[in-house]
């Protein structure tokens, strides 16, 4: 179990990697790479590093997919029984992201929390959206 | 013999309602009540029914009349005069307290115990490993010798069923033609209403979980699993490791008054002296040395060097002289010179170690030896907490040091023998110069895995009703890699945080507990794919 302190840095770590997986258009990039893109993910995140979060999330970004990235993902509509796609504004949900951990004021920490968690955080997360 | 048998079935049955949990208040504290009296589902237990129809066909009436007897009085002061409170009661025996704490105030002779070895100044893990090989070469005959004993006393099989659910009396049922006697236990908890555990003992059979769902687990187990210990010691020659094991028969009671069977102890540790050098002679010749080491191999198990020369490997004191040359000692792949010392010498548990190490990787799968886990957390199932909520406590208190009481060192190695029994499988194919007794493991296949073993990986929850124990397991590993990875010296001791290694990343607690949401929202589908994941991520 997560213990109680470390439940925010968690969820945040959580919402970090998912806003990174969704900005990365890996359709775009090599098949090999699209296979084995949970590896090469958690390979990337730990080999990363930034002064604060934005500059992590885009060093990330940059060492998979150079300087191409999603600003806008179409997602099916989450309602049962609705089939209509909605679009997701990822640079806004980026823009409130990066809000909300600057305002929780512990940036480092977070990303000590997800570089050295990477691999079970990735796990996790393609599990959550049924991809592993 | 029937008399013998007659206390023999007492002290297997002496606590046969204590699984009902029922527990009283009184002015000196709690009282976990098992005898006659109790109440069940409005009726009063009756030793002498619940026991007197099953073991008809084993014991005679008056013996069951004995053997009752001897359960009712089990407690107080019966030390002098009832064999099963001289066994547990530390004024007699006190064996009961071998599983209770690491180090018995006594001394272990006085115990019923025999000390098969005394390991001392093991330093390098080649020392630990040699050890643990010789301590489940032991237990592997040990069992035998205690099958044996057992099955003259009326007992091949016993069969220990915990159902969870309503509160019902125990059902004993003794099979005269298989020598096997079932338990069956039924366990008052609405938490777990419906699960079934069942543990198997007997002498052909090695730890293993037989089947694993989530309502249903089957264990089996050796009867030397329980009745043989491996523990850390400390004394003026620093940490000591003591190798003990039961002395079955110790007890002569002739109805009144108890004595002592030196023969039996002094027949029990003779079979265990042999067993011994039959042990140390086979580990030696399943790597065919060139020189034996039987004269001196128990000698630096227990602490003894000779030599002027120094170990390349550890440093002990040592007058064998080895040639190092790739076609000697060093395998053409071996790269690991950093780790090694200068010199030319080796003693006889590195050269053993070393040698075996060599030769488990050329099998290619793992070889591990649990050790006793560690616990990390403990909680009283909330059910069981309700049930004395009218008290404003309960009986049993993780603050208290309790864990030990309950949980004893068997159990320790048991349980992280079980979690390393949900990442690997056992292998078949082997070679023939192995000795039986050496089991072999392979990582399990993403098709092979189950649900359970997935989730028991990852939370490492085990239920010892009415404790939840979260345990961090331990072990002895060697070999890790397939025959085509570059040699390595790899035989570590896994302890602390790091549960397993990975040639990308090691496994630790740390990393297991971020994985702990998702087994609670677990799609059925998806845990071989987490597994498989898991094992991509990691390099397993």
């Amino acid at each position: 179990m997560v213990s109680e302190s470390n439940q925010d840095a968690d969820s945040l770590a959580i919402e970090f990697l998912k806003l990174v997986n969704d900005i990365i258009p890996w359709r775009d990039l090599p098949s090999e790479m699209r296979q084995d893109k949970w590896r090469i993910l958690a390979k990337r995140v730990m080999a990363s590093s930034g002064d604060d979060i934005q500059e992590f999330l885009h060093n990330i970004i940059k060492s998979i997919a150079g300087d191409s990235f999603y600003v806008t993902r179409s997602e099916r509509g989450k309602e049962e029984g609705k089939g209509e796609e909605e679009r997701r504004r990822l640079g806004k949900e980026l823009e409130e992201y990066l809000k909300k951990v600057k305002s929780i004021g512990k940036e480092k920490e977070l990303i000590d929390y997800i570089k050295s968690r990477a691999i079970p955080l990735i796990i996790r997360l393609s599990a959550e959206g049924g991809e592993t | 013999m029937p008399a013998i048998r007659c206390h023999f079935f007492a002290g297997l049955l002496h606590d046969v309602l204590k699984p009902l949990l029922k527990f009283k208040k009184g002015r000196k504290g709690w009282y976990w009540l098992h005898l006659d009296g109790l109440e069940v589902g409005g009726t009063k237990a009756n030793l002498e029914e619940i026991l007197g129809q099953s073991l008809s066909t084993i014991l005679s009436e008056n013996e069951v009349k004995l053997l009752v007897q001897l359960i009712r009085q089990h407690h107080g002061d019966a030390v002098k005069y009832n064999p099963i409170t001289y066994a547990e009661n530390e004024k007699g025996l006190g064996i009961a307290i071998i599983e209770a704490a690491l180090i018995p105030r006594k001394d272990l002779k006085d115990m019923g115990l025999c000390t098969c070895i005394e390991a001392k100044g093991l330093t390098h893990p080649y020392h630990f490993f040699v050890l643990t090989l010789i301590y489940q070469g032991i237990k592997y005959y040990l069992n035998k010798v205690y099958d044996e004993i057992f099955s003259s006393l009326g007992l091949t099989r016993l069969i220990v069923e915990y159902n969870f659910g309503s509160e019902k009396l125990p059902e004993i049922q003794y099979d005269d033609e298989k020598l096997s006697l079932i338990l069956r236990y039924h366990v008052p908890s609405t938490l777990y209403k419906g699960l079934k555990v069942v543990h198997e003992y007997g002498g052909n059979v090695f730890f293993n979980i037989e089947e694993a769902k989530a309502e249903y687990i089957k264990i089996q187990h050796a009867w030397s699993d329980v009745l043989t210990f491996l523990i850390p010691s400390p004394s003026v020659d620093g940490l000591t490791y003591k190798m003990l094991c039961v002395i079955p028969g110790i007890i002569v009671y002739n109805g009144k008054d108890i004595s002592t069977n030196d023969d039996a102890k002094r027949s029990f540790e003779s079979k265990v002296q042999y067993i011994v050098k039959s042990v140390l002679a086979e580990i030696q010749e399943s790597i065919k040395l060139d020189r034996s080491y039987n004269e001196v191999l128990l000698d630096y198990v227990e602490g003894n060097e000779q030599g002027d020369a120094s170990c390349i490997f550890c440093g002990k004191k040592t007058n064998r002289k080895i040639r190092l040359s790739r076609k000697r000692l060093l395998s053409e792949k071996f790269t690991d010179y950093h780790r090694i010392r200068i010199g030319e010498s080796v003693c006889p548990l590195c050269h053993i170690g070393f040698q075996y190490e060599e030769l488990l990787r050329e099998q290619g799968p793992a070889f591990y030896l649990s050790l006793p886990c560690e616990i990390s957390s403990v909680e009283v199932a909330d059910d069981f907490k309700q049930r004395y909520l009218g008290y404003g406590e309960y009986p049993l208190n993780p603050e208290e040091g309790m864990v030990f009481s309950v949980l004893g060192l068997f159990t320790m190695q048991l349980m992280s023998d079980a979690w390393y029994s949900s990442l690997l499988k056992e292998v078949n194919k082997r070679s023939s110069s192995l000795p039986t007794w050496i089991r072999l493991y392979t990582l399990r296949k993403q098709k092979d895995m189950e649900e359970f073993y997935v989730k028991f990986l990852i939370n490492r929850r085990v239920v010892i009703y009415p404790l939840i124990v979260k345990i961090r397991p331990k072990a002895l590993v060697s070999s890790y890699g397939d025959r085509k990875k570059k040699f390595v010296l790899n035989t570590e001791i896994l302890e602390g945080h790091t549960l397993w290694r990975g040639s990308e990343l090691d496994i630790t607690e740390e990393h297991l507990d971020v994985l702990e949401p998702l087994t609670n929202t677990f799609k059925s589908s998806l845990y071989k794919k987490v597994y498989g994941t898991l094992v991509n991520l990691y390099g397993l």
